[in-house]
């Protein structure tokens, strides 16, 4: 089995972002990988390696578009665990969702996946979009938003509970497939192959790579190809026009009687 | 509420790739040549999250829990501790520059100087294990008998084991050579039975880890007095076998007692007894009558590695301080001060907070350069292939390691105790993680020889070594540095090599006193000279990243961060470095007043 994971790097969300003339100033940002993806990562590893065992069910390729040059991301998840990687040499941030799924659904091609497996949304843009699209375009199966991941090797299935507004859905989706993952998947059950023993708990959150994790990462394979390479033209229909920081937000106000609060709230946050 | 644990990563790559220059010095050599600058990056941001993630959260309960002994010498360490070992010995993290070929990650003695920079200040008193097994384990790897050797190094460097060092005992504490241990042969070729008490030994029981080997100084019988008596000895907790490691019976090194200190609560200071309640046994480590010859193969990386606890004191301080201050508000600015209107402001407006902060920020950085200067020339003292470089580095490593273990371990007591000042009351309440900064960086003066001790290591052996050469030599190089800084517009150079200048006065003063007789009116100033010179090794690292962040700016780079440097050598020049001139006055002084027999009678 071949499991392809997607990584965008994002500016570090925990930095003030800088604006200058109408646009976002990525001069002097810290490029870190969007977490969901690190989720994604993190649900790979879980479901190809054989905890207790040394065999390894599954192949675990990262794929990223981002500047060839500027991969440090995809470094750090071979460092904590992925086989090799394809990198997709493209400035991200000058394509829009469509053309993302594109690239994403001619790698699967070239390498013949089984199983990709990506963030539900990247923390910049919040689209929740790019692994619709790519089942869309690959004409496979999709569970997303997934909180647990069961795989049934004899079956060729997954069954995979997903998050929804009221509850947890189950849905068993046959290989080859689509799954986008939500913070729960990370939780210390909830990814099962059916070699790690049911009862094996994770420590939670993504993995830290090893020391010998990163050493190792330089020696793995990285493929760097380009949009044209992949027969996918570069396109952005949703260019952004202007971007500038929300006003600051006014400073709170001590009231005296629960009868001025709700006067306030009337009258000058006008929300009764 | 409380203040997050901040690493400086921003800092430490300027020092490492910017100052330093790693990436490219250490491919000149073998050993690291597939070392890149990729692989040194992803390194310190999984190492910041290590920090943030797996050490800082065991650092605040460990003090509070503290670890208790049971009546079978068994101790057991704070709640998290268990884990967080764990998972740094499954990272690798315990021995990064183990090498390879035993299971470690192989790199760079430099780069697990940055990485302890980021760890010790997240949780002091937890990384007092992994400091010490990993230098038990370049012992092992040096110098335990051969048949135990890739056994008992591979455990150590995987923290499968844990590691120790036993030199103290209650009537040998800086006077070594008074150590009373007794070491009999037993029939066994190269087995020796040991008999005594050893005391304040850290890590002496715990845990963390299936065994743990004691490296142990003791006297075989006939032996001569001091020093020269003294042999070594591998002392396991558990008997092992010899190839596969598989744990035997206990052997009879046991704690029987703890201390209740001050400060690192988490680590265990043990009394360990020798064969009180069955025999001890232990593996003789090289020779009869070697033992501090290769016990000081450990204490001088021990001593780097607590000049690295000073300095990753100092740094977790200013971490501390320079957020605390963004948020707290009170007051108004001083230039408003006709203004009963004026806007309240957060305290780092004030000037001297400011002074306090900065205080703090050129300390860090500046021995955050040194150290990691020290470590990369460890490096190459042991990698270069020309053996004349690796002699006149190594000769550097040995003259500034009692020079920065003082400098760095006073200093990140004293930073500890500006950022107490900077967070005015709230500093002296536990709920901030300064007071317990300040309990836990106390102890760094003075153990792995005091502060005093490493001065007259210092006067008596450093600086007389190849006949002065080695503090000839790092002399020059200063001068050279401050000859290139002034050609570079840096103003505040000439007060740097004025400062040298002062420094080696009061070094020929100190050779003419002892030349004279006068012995312990020269070792009356040991500790005034090591001040001295502490404060110009780091006036030097301001100075050169002055040089370096000058060219970037004048090159059209706008970093902060650069211009922060330029503002250190400024303030460093005015209100760090006239200490050292008057340090240097003092040394030069005819003072020995507290010579005077009458005092103290
Ligand atoms: C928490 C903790 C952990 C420790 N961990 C270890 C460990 O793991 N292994 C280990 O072996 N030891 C350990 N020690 C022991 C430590 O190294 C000693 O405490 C230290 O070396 C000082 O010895 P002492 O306490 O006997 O003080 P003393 O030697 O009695 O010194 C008292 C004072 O006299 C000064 N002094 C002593 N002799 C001279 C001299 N000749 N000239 C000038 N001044 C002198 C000292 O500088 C000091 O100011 C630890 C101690 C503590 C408190």
């Amino acid at each position: 089995m071949k499991i392809l994971v997607t990584v965008k790097r994002i500016p570090d969300p925990d930095e003030p972002l800088k604006f200058s003339g109408g646009v976002l100033d990525t001069s002097a940002v810290k490029w870190v990988p969007n977490t969901f993806d690190e989720y994604a990562m993190e649900t790979a590893l879980r479901l190809a390696e054989h905890v207790g065992g040394s065999q390894r069910l599954a192949e675990v390729i990262v794929m990223s578009i981002c500047p060839a040059g500027q991969r440090q991301h995809v470094t750090q998840f071979l460092a904590m665990g992925g086989d090799r990687a394809v990198v997709v040499d493209h400035d991200d941030r000058a394509l829009d969702a469509q053309t993302v799924a594109e690239a994403i659904a001619a790698v699967w091609k070239r390498e013949s996946c089984d199983l990709l497996i990506a963030g539900k949304l990247a923390q910049d843009m919040e689209g929740n979009e790019v692994a619709q699209r790519a089942a869309a375009l690959l004409g496979l199966p999709q569970a997303t938003f997934a909180a647990t991941v069961a795989w049934d090797r004899e079956a060729g299935s997954l069954t995979v509970g997903r998050e929804v507004d009221d509850g947890v859905e189950s849905k068993k989706i046959p290989l080859p497939a689509v799954v986008s993952v939500d913070l729960r998947v990370v939780l210390p059950h909830s990814v099962k192959n059916g070699a790690t023993p049911d009862d094996h708990a994770y420590q939670e959150g993504p993995r830290l790579a090893s020391l010998r994790g990163i050493t190792m990462a330089k020696r793995k394979k990285v493929d760097v190809v380009s949009l044209a390479d992949l027969g996918v033209e570069a396109k952005n229909t949703s260019p952004i026009v202007h971007a500038e920081p929300p006003p600051p937000r006014p400073p709170g106000q001590i009231v005296e009687s629960v009868d001025e609060l709700v006067e306030k709230l009337a009258t000058e946050a006008k929300v009764l | 509420m409380s203040t997050p644990f901040r690493v400086d990563l921003d800092d430490l790559r300027f020092v490492l790739f910017e100052q330093l220059r790693i990436d490219e010095t250490l491919q000149r050599v073998d050993r690291y040549k597939e070392l890149d600058r990729d692989l040194y990056d992803a390194t310190l941001e999984e190492g910041a999250k290590i920090a943030k993630e797996v050490l800082h959260p065991v650092n605040r309960p460990g003090d509070l829990e503290g670890c208790t002994l049971d009546g079978d010498g068994n101790v057991t360490t704070p709640k998290g501790y268990k884990d967080a070992w764990r998972r740094m010995a499954e990272g690798g993290w315990i021995a990064p520059t183990a090498p390879p070929e035993l299971g470690g990650g192989g790199l760079p003695a430099v780069m697990a100087m940055a990485l302890n920079d980021m760890f010790i200040g997240a949780a002091t008193a937890f990384m007092m294990y992994p400091g010490l097994t990993a230098a038990a384990g370049r012992m092992a790897q040096a110098h335990a008998p051969e048949a135990l050797r890739a056994l008992v190094a591979g455990k150590l460097f995987a923290g499968q084991w844990a590691g120790t060092m036993c030199l103290t005992e209650a009537g040998a504490g800086s006077s070594v050579g008074d150590n009373r241990a007794k070491a009999t042969p037993t029939d066994e070729p190269g087995v020796y039975e040991l008999e005594g008490e050893k005391i304040f030994i850290s890590g002496g029981d715990h845990d963390l880890a299936e065994n743990i080997i004691h490296f142990v100084l003791a006297r075989t019988p006939g032996a001569p007095a001091g020093t020269k008596g003294l042999s070594l000895f591998l002392v396991p907790k558990f008997m092992f076998d010899e190839k596969t490691g598989a744990l035997g019976e206990r052997n009879g090194a046991k704690v029987v007692g703890i201390e209740h200190k001050m400060g690192i609560h988490g680590s265990s200071t043990c009394v360990l007894a020798l064969g009180s309640d069955r025999p001890c046994k232990g593996w003789i480590v090289g020779e009869e009558c070697e033992g501090i010859r290769l016990m000081f193969q450990m204490m001088n990386e021990a001593r780097i590695g607590v000049a690295a606890q000073g300095e990753s004191m100092a740094a977790a301080a200013y971490g501390y301080a320079v957020q605390y201050a963004a948020e707290r508000v009170q007051g108004t600015d001083i230039r408003e001060y006709k203004n009963p209107e004026a806007p309240r402001v957060t305290i780092d407006r004030h000037p001297d907070v400011r002074r306090m902060l900065m205080t703090l920020k050129v300390h860090a950085e500046t021995m955050r350069a040194a150290m990691l200067r020290l470590a990369m020339n460890f490096d190459m003292s042991e990698q270069l292939d020309d053996e004349a470089d690796r002699k006149r580095l190594f000769g550097r490593v040995e003259l500034l390691t009692p020079v920065l273990k003082s400098h760095c371990t006073d200093t990140g007591f004293e930073m500890a105790v500006t950022a107490v000042q900077v967070y005015g009351g709230y500093g002296y309440i536990a709920e901030f993680p300064v007071e317990q900064l300040v309990r836990d960086a106390k102890i760094q003066s003075i153990y792995e020889g005091t502060n005093g001790i490493q001065a007259m290591d210092l006067l008596g052996r450093k600086m007389r070594m190849e006949g002065g050469a080695l503090f000839m030599g790092w002399m020059q190089e200063g001068q050279k540095l401050v000859a290139e800084a002034k050609a570079a517009g840096l103003a505040a150079a000439d007060a740097v090599g004025k400062a040298i200048g002062q420094l080696g006065a009061a070094a020929m003063h100190l050779s003419k006193l002892a030349a004279g007789g006068k012995i312990a009116e020269a070792f009356y100033m040991a500790v005034p000279f090591q001040s001295a010179f502490g404060i110009v090794v780091c006036a030097l690292e301001a100075l050169d990243q002055a040089r370096i962040a000058k060219a970037k700016i004048d090159a059209g780079d706008e970093r902060p961060l650069l211009r922060g440097k330029l503002r250190n050598l400024e303030f460093y020049t005015a209100h760090v470095l006239p200490k050292a001139v008057a340090f240097a006055k003092t040394v030069q002084s005819a003072d020995a007043s507290a010579l005077d027999e009458s005092l103290f009678p």
